[in-house]
């Protein structure tokens, strides 16, 4: 008996659970939807063109290719909304199988936030055939996306690990989470740059754990250049909301089944 | 033989909290912080208090009490979706919950899909899953279905669905709460008879019930809970498994439980 368990090898299981979850939370979010994965799109852009508008023709912003310099922010943080959004409810629209079935509760978060990275991937090819059609010429330094990306993915993930948690015992977690967002795009540089805030105060940003990705983003498409201290200030934040936010799931996760 | 111990409950507590008698929402933590401690302490509730058993392999047991008596909860402990309080539960070999009505299915996906994304979660790979799922939708009887989202399945159908997967996953252990009361005879015979099938292959079976005709006609044994307590361990008929000279074992002091992989999996 057991079917030959022992012989299976732990990561091809991993990996079919990975695949299968992932794959549910994408069919269950195109189900019945006629564009599917346009939308994903059509949002940051219809974004960009307010914006645009707004910022170039009323504002009038002084800043070069202002098009672009949008758009680069933009799309990260798209996905830092959509991925703590989906990340945070994680655990409980699986209620049903956390409930009845043992597996790595941790992968129904990793799996969700891994959803809304493959929207990124293709909106970020998108965004570079903008850039070249745009005159952008492609830098090596665009090698730093396959560091730069992963990254934020480990930054959401280790949010959405204490969130999703959270929102297990509150089911208004949600709302703060909404909430800080919509702050929280405000704080980041997004629609200015660093250097627009009066003297001295730039660093406040840097609170925010997204702002070094965001210029980390915009430097490499728009410079070709990786700044290595955003980098480094990016990685130390990464690591100690993975470890923080995976502590805090882990101290929790057996109270799930009992609470959902 | 201790080695025919497939799962050991050992002086087993249960304790719950009531979170959601306390925490309904963020404002009512803030708006009631000095009373929670002592809400806190009224929620908690004890589901079960120093039960101790074992089964043996190959057995069919049965597992009875009213609604709220505890049997759900130890259901769950030893399929591992919860931790004792206290005490300890040792499970040796793989084990299989039979999903129930309205839980584990995703219902706008198709049954298909569900076999797949239940299949895993019971710890079958997807090589595994593709190798039966011709004998899952045949023995479910879904073979027009299947490509059909399992939200207009009826309940029957959900439960044959949900009772071909478990079976096919190659369980050690079988848990079954409740589930054939659902479906129409004809399958509950057809269940029956496949269950009788796995027995003597040397599956072992966990069945909660509160039906008592139901539980005598299937179990060797049956424990009886009553308010979180084992009142009496009943044999029906000599089991068909293998077993260790004491009728009614409750409390035996092996300690040489071997680790369980499925639980340490997380």
């Amino acid at each position: 008996m057991g079917g030959g368990w022992g012989m299976v090898s732990r990561w091809e299981y991993y990996r079919d659970l990975v695949w299968v979850l992932t794959e549910r939370d994408l069919k269950l979010k195109y189900k019945n939807h006629l564009l599917g994965f346009v939308w994903s799109l059509l949002l940051p852009f219809s974004q960009a063109l307010v914006f645009y508008v707004a910022f170039q023709f009323i504002f009038r912003v002084r800043i070069e290719n202002y098009a672009f310099f949008l758009l680069t922010g933009l799309f990260p943080w798209q996905w830092f909304t959509s991925g703590l959004q989906v990340g945070t409810m994680a655990i409980v629209s699986s209620a049903p199988l956390i409930k009845k079935t043992v597996f790595p509760k941790e992968l129904v978060v990793v799996t969700g936030v891994l959803g809304e990275a493959l929207h990124f991937l293709l909106a970020q090819v998108v965004l570079i055939g903008l850039l070249l059609a745009g005159g952008v010429v492609p830098a090596w330094s665009w090698l730093g996306l396959l560091l730069l990306i992963p990254l934020q993915y480990l930054l959401i993930c280790g949010i959405s690990f204490g969130t999703s948690a959270l929102a297990v015992f509150f089911r208004d977690t949600l709302w703060m989470v909404n909430i800080a967002l919509n702050l929280g795009f405000y704080l980041t540089p997004i629609l200015y740059d660093l250097d627009m805030l009066p003297g001295g105060w730039s660093w406040l940003l840097f609170l925010n754990p997204m702002t070094s990705f965001v210029l980390l983003y915009r430097k490499i498409y728009l410079e070709g250049i990786v700044e290595w201290s955003w980098l480094g200030i990016a990685v130390v934040y990464t690591v100690v909301v993975l470890v923080l936010g995976f502590l805090f799931f882990r101290w929790l996760r057996w109270r799930f089944a009992e609470v959902l | 033989m201790a080695q025919d111990v497939v799962v050991s409950v050992q002086h087993v507590w249960k304790e719950y909290i009531h979170y959601h008698h306390i925490l309904t929402s963020l404002k009512e933590v803030v708006l009631h912080l000095p009373r929670l401690a002592r809400r806190l302490r009224e929620s908690r509730f004890l589901a079960l208090k120093d039960v101790s058993f074992e089964v043996y392999r190959g057995e069919v047991f049965g597992i009875m009490g009213h609604n709220g008596a505890g049997k759900s909860t130890l259901l769950a402990l030893i399929a591992g979706v919860m931790k004792p309080t206290a005490g300890t539960v040792t499970v040796r070999g793989r084990i299989a919950p039979l999903l129930e009505l309205g839980t584990g299915f995703q219902y706008d996906l198709t049954g298909r899909e569900n076999i797949f994304l239940n299949g895993i979660l019971l710890g079958m790979t997807r090589r595994q899953i593709q190798k039966k799922l011709d004998d899952i939708i045949a023995f479910a009887e879904l073979e027009p279905f299947i490509d059909e989202p399992v939200r207009i399945y009826s309940s029957g159908m959900l439960a044959r669905l949900g009772f071909a997967i478990a079976i096919h996953t190659d369980p050690d252990i079988l848990l079954i709460d409740e589930v054939l009361a659902v479906g129409d005879e004809a399958f509950q015979k057809k269940c029956l008879k496949k269950l009788d099938a796995l027995r003597k292959e040397g599956v072992t079976m966990i069945f909660v019930s509160h039906n008592r005709q139901q539980m005598e006609q299937i179990c060797d044994r049956i424990l009886h809970l009553k308010n979180g307590q084992v009142q009496r361990i009943e044999r029906i008929r000599q089991s068909h498994g293998a077993e260790p000279t004491a009728t009614t074992a409750t409390t035996t002091d092996h300690e040489e439980h071997t680790h369980h992989p499925t639980r340490n999996a997380h």
